[in-house]
């Protein structure tokens, strides 16, 4: 049984707008364990990157992280990560917890060198000397495959393609050996040949160096090649979470149900795709008081529209908040 | 990159030129000449046989184009003749003796304007809608709203005449400096505070500024590398112009606080119809802004290397 | 026998790119290079490939929205590769685009039946009137309400921004839709429905679809032929589930592994090289897949190979298949 590396418990964040608060996470709860892959499953208002960049405290006015705690065990003294003040925060960001986004080019700066930007982290968090940091940097970027190593460094980041650059990021993220990844939405904007490539490293360093990796993804595919446990999430808020296998073969809300059947497999030629009526809900959207799901859902019974359920054990390993789970629907897959 | 720059060089020559006949014709459309300002000056009308005489003299009774290649074929040695309103200086001496003052005014007032214009820009970039940012708005609209010779008026009435501690006008050291400066100054800590807030803020909302943070980077750190030289483009676009802008003097600081710059020359002469001044200002002007947009563009492409410096033809 | 709706011979489109410092000399990017298919009445081909492979490029040259440097294009058996604008115009109204970003597809300033109505004016058809009640039937047509007229593209969500495109792209009735990305953008419930969509209209109205896609899956769901594209080349065509089940060319089995199965239980460890592939500059000889193939010999270097027939319909072009 392995340790438990982060645990969030209630985490709720919201925007300020003019008029309104728009709640973007409302009350999401989980842990990971060390060496383990936890994926996050969610569409557009899921709250699943507000989750996310809560974590370090990257969330700016007019948003704010309104209740929860996070908290991060590991080689240290436990710590609340949404509690610390910025300074500690910055000894454990980009050293313990790495991030990496999902647009890469976006996400590096301009107009400063690939090598400078890696470099950087070292001698931020390592205390490394400018040429013993370039020596680890070159060796960071031949580890996640780039040749010519030791010229790139030299190249800015609009001088890479997108796959490279995502490989950028990740050297960056995992230059301090960080005990915890996140990743949101690494390989999204990239080509199916290269994703292949880039999970395949962040596999890698799960097994290498027992890396836990919070991966974040609307792609079922990407989160059943890589994920060890899932959380899906809906409406700011997680709706089923457990094992991987479990959660692809015996799905236990309506909402996963429906978004594993609506994604066309490759070997299956339907004539139609089962469908979910409707679109994600926007963030912030009132649900007022019952399953946010209730509108779309076709299992719905008339107590999911009076009360919201809340996530709970309904089967030895898997978790959902739903009505119709409970009275044991689904038990049999 | 030599290639870049002997191209660049090549089209400033090209466009020295067609600016020189522009101005030339232009000159020579608007009525009158140079006599009948003077004779507007001296209150008589200057005798028809002198003015021809005159004319003569200075060759302006050969047809324009014949004019304009004797300009031409003196301007390429620097001779630029005699200035017409003041007879016994050639217009070389005339810059060489007032440039000077002109050029010290400019470059103290744009070492100036950076300092306090930047410097108020960042500060109010990094704590957006406090104290700071007000005072840098507050400081813009002061600039927007007053002009630069009514500011310099105030500045004498109250340091010179009221308080007697700073001189009313001349170049004579640090103490003759502080208010023509002051006042120079206005316009560009106007342009510079707004564009440097603006470009910083931009700066400071992208995503990589996201991703150092996530890095542990710390905020000073981020501000200073990160943000700051990405907010450096639109700086320097707006930068070269206004540099070149404020070395070629300015006609109300130096006439108000009597700086023997060439100011007054570039706007006077146009007034006196004095050719020979008209078209070395001119020029001199052309060429100082095409250095500048030359420079502004290297600087460019060293600050942001997306930019390559590619001429297309 | 269904007939051809377009054919393309050897369709060629390059750009002219500089890179970098002054004196290099000019690279030439060939982003469509000699594709040559045909597609029939009422029927789906897709075209897939990875960024670069020049899939865009093709639709837009088909369209003659760029000009093609070689090849022809026949539309209903006629040559329409050269005609100029006058000409091409009465053409146009069979030929449609629906597009990656719909929002970014529409005027801003336009409401939705002014968006709709607008391809209806260009090409002179109908009344004011009798076009507001046909506006009105397309977006019924394609899922939302004729009320939904009035309202600007910007207060819809993404899904029914692309229903909107997909009811402008129907108002002239034409014989050919093709679809560049069409649901990339949307959320992935919301693409399940625009997929249907598109294929109900279809079986309705008997159009065909030229079908752009990364998604590999997506576009077998959709199509009964695909094309695979790489490097502006057409590699690989056949019935859909003759890909899927018997690739023959290396570039379309490498595509298919890489695909992440959402399925659990099957975890392929090991089927990919984690290093990133060599940049590759314009190749003049040879196949154009040689430096990523894990077959290629020498044969590959020297000579092209070209696109011939397997066995029925399928088609590949390798040495090796």
């Amino acid at each position: 049984m392995s340790e438990t590396l982060l645990e969030v418990e209630n985490l709720h964040a919201q925007f300020s707008l003019e008029n309104e608060c728009v709640p973007a996470v409302n009350g999401v709860s989980f842990s990971i364990s060390k060496g383990e892959v936890l994926g996050i499953v969610g569409e557009s208002g899921s709250g699943k990157s507000v989750t996310a960049l809560s974590l370090l405290q990257l969330i700016d006015p007019p948003g704010e992280i309104i209740a929860g705690k996070a908290m991060f065990y590991g080689e240290d003294a436990p710590v609340d990560l949404l509690q610390i003040s910025s300074k500690e925060l910055q000894k454990i960001a980009g050293s313990r917890i790495s991030m990496i986004f999902q647009d890469a080019m976006a996400s590096l700066n301009p107009v400063l060198t690939v090598g400078f930007q890696i470099a950087e982290t070292l001698r931020v968090h390592r205390g490394l000397s400018r040429k013993a940091a370039k020596e680890k940097t070159v060796y960071l970027l031949e580890r996640v495959g780039i040749a010519n190593a030791a010229q790139r460094s030299r190249n800015y980041p609009h001088e890479f393609s997108g796959g490279m650059r995502q490989r950028v990021l990740i050297a960056m993220a995992i230059a301090c050996r960080p005990e915890l990844l996140i990743a949101d939405e690494p390989t999204t904007a990239l080509d199916v040949t290269i994703q292949a490539q880039i999970l395949h490293l962040l596999r890698e360093f799960t097994r290498d160096f027992g890396m836990s990796i919070i991966l974040i993804s609307h792609d079922l595919g990407v989160i059943a090649q890589l994920a060890d446990q899932v959380a899906v999430m809906y409406a700011g808020r997680i709706v089923e979470s457990g094992p991987v296998d479990l959660i692809f073969h015996n799905p236990q809300h309506p909402y996963t149900q429906a978004l594993a059947a609506s994604i066309p497999r490759l070997h299956e030629y339907p004539k139609r795709l089962v469908t979910i009526d409707g679109s994600p809900p926007r963030a912030g959207t009132d649900d007022f008081g019952r399953c946010s799901f209730y509108p779309r859902c076709s299992q719905r019974i008339d107590i999911c529209a009076e009360k919201r359920p809340r996530l709970t054990q309904i089967l030895p390993k898997q978790f959902a908040s739903c009505w119709v789970a409970q009275q044991g629907a689904f038990a049999d897959g | 990159m030599l290639t870049y720059i002997s191209k660049r060089t090549a089209g400033t020559i090209g466009v020295i030129f067609i600016v020189s006949m522009l101005t030339f014709a232009c000159m020579h459309m608007i009525p009158g000449g140079p006599f009948d300002a003077i004779s507007l000056e001296k209150q008589q009308l200057v005798p028809e046989n002198i003015k021809r005489g005159l004319n003569e003299k200075y060759g302006l009774d050969a047809p324009v184009w014949k004019q304009y290649f004797l300009f031409v074929k003196n301007a390429v040695l620097l001779d630029f003749g005699y200035s017409i309103t003041y007879p016994n200086r050639t217009v070389v001496s005339i810059f060489r003796d007032h440039w000077g003052y002109s050029l010290q005014l400019g470059v103290l007032t744009f070492l100036f304007s950076v300092i306090v214009g930047v410097g108020l820009g960042i500060i109010a970039a990094i704590n957006p809608n406090s104290i700071f940012d007000y005072l840098g708005t507050g400081v813009s609209i002061f600039c927007l709203v007053i002009p630069g010779f009514v500011f310099a008026i105030l500045l004498q009435v109250i340091f010179s005449v009221w308080l007697g501690w700073l001189p009313t006008g001349g170049w004579n050291g640090p103490k003759y400096w502080i208010m023509p400066v002051l006042a120079n100054s206005l316009a560009p800590i106007l342009i510079l505070q707004r564009y440097t807030r603006t470009s910083m803020t931009d700066a400071m909302q992208a995503n990589f500024v996201r991703t150092a943070r996530a890095k542990g980077v710390s905020k000073t750190r981020i501000i200073l590398i990160h943000v700051f030289k990405n907010a450096l483009t639109p700086l320097l676009t707006v930068g070269g112009p206004l540099a070149a802008g404020l070395i070629v003097g300015s006609f109300f600081i130096e006439s108000i606080f009597r700086i023997p710059g060439i100011g007054s020359y570039f706007v006077l002469a146009i007034g006196a119809r004095d050719y020979p001044l008209i078209m070395a200002t001119t020029l001199l002007w052309t060429v100082i802004i095409s250095i500048a947009y030359l420079l502004t563009e290297l600087l460019y492409a060293w600050a942001d290397p997306r930019v390559t410096l590619v001429k297309e033809l | 026998m269904a007939e051809t709706v377009l054919e393309i011979r050897d369709l060629t489109k390059s750009f002219a790119s500089r890179p970098g410092m002054l004196g290099r000399p000019k690279v030439k990017n060939i982003a469509v290079d000699n594709v040559s298919f045909a597609v029939s009445s009422a029927e789906t081909l897709g075209i897939v490939g990875e960024s670069g492979c020049g899939k865009s490029t093709l639709a837009l040259t088909i369209m003659r929205l760029y000009e093609p440097d070689a090849g022809k294009i026949y539309f209903d058996g006629n040559d329409i590769t050269r005609l100029n604008m006058r000409e091409l115009k009465p053409v146009r109204r069979n030929m449609q685009l629906i597009f990656q970003d719909p929002l970014a597809a529409f005027d801003p300033r336009l409401r939705v039946d002014q968006i709709i109505g607008e391809p209806l004016e260009i090409h002179g058809v109908g009344t004011l009137r009798s076009n507001r009640d046909y506006a009105a039937s397309l977006l019924r047509k394609v899922g939302l309400y004729a009320e939904d007229m009035h309202r600007l593209p910007s207060e819809f969500s993404g899904g029914q921004q692309q229903r909107i495109g997909i009811a402008r792209a129907l108002a002239l009735k034409p014989r050919l839709l093709i679809c560049d990305e069409p649901v990339s953008a949307l959320d992935v419930s919301v693409q399940a429905q625009i997929l249907n969509l598109l294929r109900d209209l279809q079986d309705e109205l008997g159009f065909s679809y030229i079908f752009i896609s990364h998604n590999i899956a997506i576009t077998a769901f959709m199509s009964n032929r695909i094309g695979v594209m790489y490097l502006g080349k057409l590699v690989e065509i056949g019935e859909t589930e003759s890909i899927i089940r018997n690739p023959l060319h290396p570039y379309t089995e490498e595509l298919l592994a890489a695909i992440p199965d959402p399925d659990p239980s099957y975890r392929d460890n090991n089927i990919c090289s984690s290093s990133a592939p060599a940049e590759l500059e314009g190749l003049s000889t040879g196949c154009v897949f040689r430096m990523r193939c894990p077959i290629a010999q020498e044969i590959c270097a020297a000579e092209e190979p070209p696109l011939r027939t397997v066995h029925s319909g399928h088609q590949t072009a390798c040495h090796f298949a």
